[in-house]
């Protein structure tokens, strides 16, 4: 905005009273609040004095001045009301975002009106919230801004924060919507040959399920007992392991993965995290047809991704007591973190 | 200052527009009569050179600044010279203007343009009540508009806002001045009489005074009208009722009471009394014919009285009333005012008081009228006959404005040339009948008016200025206007037509705008239904004629809007309108999932529904035609 007060070289304390006085919010009711710019606040007081003359002196031109003025204010309020209230939803146009890194907001939508505003939008979850800038101009929305999540999940929004001073830069309306889209932030990719277990090669060799004896791994609560080696366990539950067998089977057991969302004894989150990493990676390595057990849940890898259904799934996992449902493929677990 | 050229190519796209804000300010106080037209040509020059050569015609902000300090020691020393205080502070105003107009585009400039010409147009209101305010109000409400949002948008991360069509500014453009003129009516008024008031310079009018010479009443004869009066029933009869009493109407302002030789004095009467603002002055009561009149503001305090006086209500401020039936404001008003008054149709309005001393005097009396009046008292008639022979025979004179009479002895010329104007006429006249010994006096006012055929109202104009005498007769004061009749037709008016709008404009700013008071707004809201009601045909025809111009313009830009609109949107408007029906509303904003399951569709199959519309809409997925939505919507239904 090109207009301010500071540019009439006000003294400092002038200006630092100003700043206190622009962040003063009156609420409206119904989500709305209204604040003022620092110009708006020099037009709000002139208008304030122009109205205690008018009223003081009974003359009629500075009624219809002031009435003039009013006029002008009300129509820039109701001018960003239509604004605020018909912003389309702006969790629909984010991209997916990933843990950790810093996702540059570039998106384009459409608008159902001309407009020339730049709305803030601050859109809170639970424990925060991300900023973003919606630029309108000439029908088009343009979203523009900088997300990092620095978590896993599925951000749910408690509350969308819609604020502009379009269309004049003197009043600031404030819109609190309570939308209930999400954003959805994948875990960061976990490489399996990162680790010396290249995906490919374990599609081939990792099929559990099967008759013949593979490894051990650690007990995870709601294990067979009838898999536990006995001869190998002690009184700490910790130490107990499970037999795992090799799954010999004629079909692709590479399209299969059953993920054990299960966490053990004394395991960290961090393994968990990892985890769904893996199995994220693996998801972005498929490329036919694919399937996934989350836990309890089952996925067709292609159309739950375009869907999203997959995407919501992987970043709200949360560790369950039952091992994976179905049978065969490749079995993760947090226990193989270890 | 880098920072300042970054920006200097933005900002100096709303040069224009806050130049124009300024110049509406300007020309609203231009509108002013305190105002020198040198100085706001000054910033109009000025404006128009920086229009034609572009921004590169400017001072730096130091020079600007040190024009304004120039114009302020100027204007100081226009006060020392003796310049009235109110004419140096426009002086000076304007001159601010011209340092502003002229110094180069920054955003202080933009801001300095904007507040300065807010102040200018607030500055006006107070020092002008020209009808031709309300345009560069109007244009200022556009270009402030506009100015703002054009700051606004620029220097924003990513670049400036394109400005909004002007074509597309039009509605808000028509709310705003709907809601002014809402406002306008509907906010309180308070008279609490200060300085804030409107103000203008007095008409400077001759003859209305307490000492008067032969020669001066009323020796600037022109067309500007000096008061204006209306009837408050503004239907048919009551115009017509009025404009019946109207005519030929005498209006009495000075009475003057003791001739001097070269000419006349007012001797304060016996009875006197001041009457308060806000009381009624009553005279007498019978049945009434309400009206308003609008008082210029005038050199002089008189308010002049119509013949057939009743009351005068809500007196804006106190006045002094004595028993020659003359009324004087404590000083002459610097403001138009409205005097709202009860008149009857036939009575006649006259002095209480008995004639004074004053009256009868006879020792200054010319021997010229004397000798003249001689045939008259040889013939031995009554002396009231006389008295109707005497005016018979002035009536017969010649009525002339320019006749050539001797300022020294005016009335041995005016009975020499048997020529001249009213206040001769009238002097002689009086000073006749105190020769034949009856009370006289002189009465200085008003007498008939012009009809404005367009607006309804009686116009008096300062060539409407009128003298008689007034004589005591059998135990009152009657009036004998010895002035012949060929005093009519003075105005000549080259567009007469013309001259009755515009004065028909100015009545209907004072009325509805400059002098519109609480008890004005039933009054405005009455008369705004019965207009509706009178037009009512009118007003529907037209209402309905919009409306479809509307409806089809609308329905065009839908069309438009639909044709090029994604796909994808018009998915979402055939989906929204399916579930509209099965009673579930969906916010545009609102994701498809959060939406409630609409009436008549199973649960699986919705969320089934659903997540195949998301993987077409925004999923990978192939998007569906309008007849693949369609199909799916009546697979949903089947299924239930």
């Amino acid at each position: 905005m090109a207009y301010d007060p500071a540019d009439l070289k006000l003294p400092g304390w002038l200006l630092r009273v100003l700043d206190l006085l622009i962040a003063i919010r009156i609420p409206l009711g119904r989500g709305w609040r209204l604040g003022f710019t620092r110009p708006g606040f020099v037009f709000f007081s002139a208008l304030v004095g122009l109205w205690a003359a008018a009223l003081y002196s009974g003359n009629n031109l500075l009624y219809l001045s002031g009435a003039m003025i009013t006029a002008i204010s009300v129509a820039a309020l109701l001018q960003t009301r239509h604004i605020l209230k018909s912003f389309p939803d702006p969790a629909s146009m984010l991209p997916q975002l990933q843990q950790g890194d810093v996702t540059i907001v570039r998106r384009e939508g459409e608008l159902l009106f001309p407009a020339a505003a730049v709305v803030a939008i601050q859109w809170c979850y639970d424990d925060g919230d991300f900023s973003l800038l919606g630029r309108c101009e000439a029908g088009r929305l343009s979203l523009q801004g900088r997300i990092q999540a620095q978590r896993r999940g599925l951000y749910r929004c408690n509350s969308l924060r819609l604020s502009s001073a379009a269309p004049l830069g003197l009043f600031l309306l404030e819109l609190q919507r309570g939308d209930s889209g999400e954003i959805v932030v994948m875990p960061e990719p976990v490489s399996w040959q990162a680790e010396g277990l290249n995906a490919s090669a374990a599609s081939n060799e990792l099929r559990f399920g099967g008759d013949e004896w593979h490894d051990l791994r650690l007990y995870t609560p709601g294990d067979a007992l009838s898999q536990v080696h006995w001869r190998k366990a002690s009184g700490e539950l910790s130490d107990w392991r499970v037999k795992r067998f090799a799954f010999d089977a004629a079909q692709r057991p590479e399209s299969v993965l059953r993920v054990d969302l299960r966490m053990p004894a004394h395991a960290e989150a961090a393994a968990f995290e990892r985890l769904l990493g893996r199995v994220w990676f693996w998801v972005l390595e498929q490329r036919g047809d694919s399937t996934l057990f989350l836990g309890q849940e089952q996925f067709a890898v292609t159309a739950s991704m375009q869907s999203g259904a997959l995407q919501r799934a992987i970043a709200a996992a949360v560790p369950e007591t039952s091992p994976a449902a179905g049978d065969g493929g490749l079995l993760l677990a947090v226990s193989d973190e270890r | 200052m880098s920072a300042d050229l970054r920006h200097d190519a933005a900002l100096l796209r709303a040069e224009r527009l806050t130049l124009a804000v300024l110049l509406c300010g300007v020309a609203a106080l231009a509108l002013s009569d305190f105002v020198s037209p040198f100085y706001w040509l000054l910033s109009a020059v000025a404006a128009t050179l920086r229009l034609w050569r572009g921004p590169s015609l400017h001072l730096s902000e130091m020079q600007a600044s040190i024009v304004g300090w120039l114009g302020f020691g100027w204007v100081i020393l226009e006060l020392v010279f003796g310049r009235e205080l109110i004419v140096a502070f426009t002086d000076f105003l304007l001159i601010l203007s011209f340092a502003i107009v002229v110094e180069a585009a920054t955003p202080r400039n933009h801001l300095h343009r904007m507040l300065v010409g807010l102040f200018l147009v607030l500055a006006a209101a107070v020092l002008t009540d020209s009808v031709l305010y309300v345009v560069p109000l109007l244009l200022m409400m556009w270009f402030l508009w506009r100015a703002a949002a054009c700051l606004y948008s620029i220097n924003w991360p990513g670049g400036d806002l394109p400005a909004v069509p002007v074509r597309k500014e039009g509605g808000w453009m028509l709310l705003m001045v709907a809601i002014t003129a809402l406002l306008f009516v509907a906010l309180p008024r308070f008279e609490f009489h200060s300085l804030l008031k409107g103000t203008q310079p007095r008409l400077q009018t001759s003859g209305f005074s307490d000492l008067v010479q032969l020669g001066d009443f009323a020796r600037t004869l022109d067309s500007r009208v000096v008061m204006r009066v209306e009837p408050l029933d503004d239907s048919a009869d009551g115009i017509k009722q009025f404009r019946r009493w109207a005519v030929g109407r005498y209006w009495r302002g000075a009475v003057l009471s003791r001739f001097t030789g070269h000419g006349w004095q007012k001797v304060a009467g016996r009875h006197q009394f001041q009457i308060a603002a806000g009381k009624d002055l009553v005279v007498a009561d019978g049945n009434k014919l309400s009206l308003a009149l609008y008082r210029e503001a005038s050199d002089h305090a008189y308010i002049q009285l119509p013949e057939g006086l009743l009351r005068i209500k809500d007196i804006p401020e106190a006045i002094h009333f004595d028993g020659a039936a003359a009324a004087q404001f404590a000083r002459a008003p610097s403001r138009r005012l409205r005097l709202l008054m009860d008149v009857a149709m036939a009575a006649e309005l006259k002095g209480t008081g008995r004639p004074q001393h004053r009256e009868r005097e006879r020792d200054k009396i010319p021997d010229e009228l004397r000798r003249w009046l001689q045939p008259f008292v040889a013939s031995g008639e009554a002396p009231e006959v006389l008295l109707e022979r005497i005016a018979s025979e002035l009536r017969g004179w010649e009525y002339d404005l320019n006749a050539a009479i001797d300022a020294e002895r005016p009335i041995t010329s005016f009975l020499r040339l048997k020529s001249g104007h009213c206040e001769l006429y009238a002097t002689t006249m009086a000073l006749a009948a105190r020769q034949l010994g009856f009370a006289s006096r002189v009465v200085n006012g008003y007498l008939g008016g012009d009809w404005n055929e367009v607006g309804n109202f009686l116009q008096i104009r300062a060539l409407h200025a009128h003298s008689w005498s007034e004589v005591w007769l059998a135990g009152s004061w009657q009036r004998i206007d010895a002035t012949p009749s060929l005093r009519d037709g003075l105005l000549d008016l080259q567009f007469p037509t013309l001259d009755q709008l515009w004065e028909s404009a100015r009545l209907g700013w004072y009325r509805y705008v400059l002098e519109f008071q609480n008890s004005d707004r039933l009054n405005f809201l009455t008369s705004l239904w019965q207009s509706v009601r009178l037009y009512s045909n009118w007003l529907l025809a037209a209402a309905l004629t919009i409306g479809v111009m509307l409806l089809l313009g609308r329905s065009v830009a839908q069309l438009r809007l639909r044709l090029r609109r994604p796909q994808r949107e018009q998915l979402c408007s055939e989906l929204d309108r399916w579930l509209r029906r099965r009673g579930v509303v969906r916010q545009p904003y609102q994701p498809l999932r959060h939406a409630d399951l609409p009436e008549g569709v199973a649960p699986e199959q919705w969320n089934g529904f659903v997540q195949q519309w998301e993987t077409a809409c925004y999923g990978s997925g192939r998007l569906w035609k309008k007849h693949d939505l369609q199909r799916h919507l009546r697979a949903l239904l089947k299924s239930y």
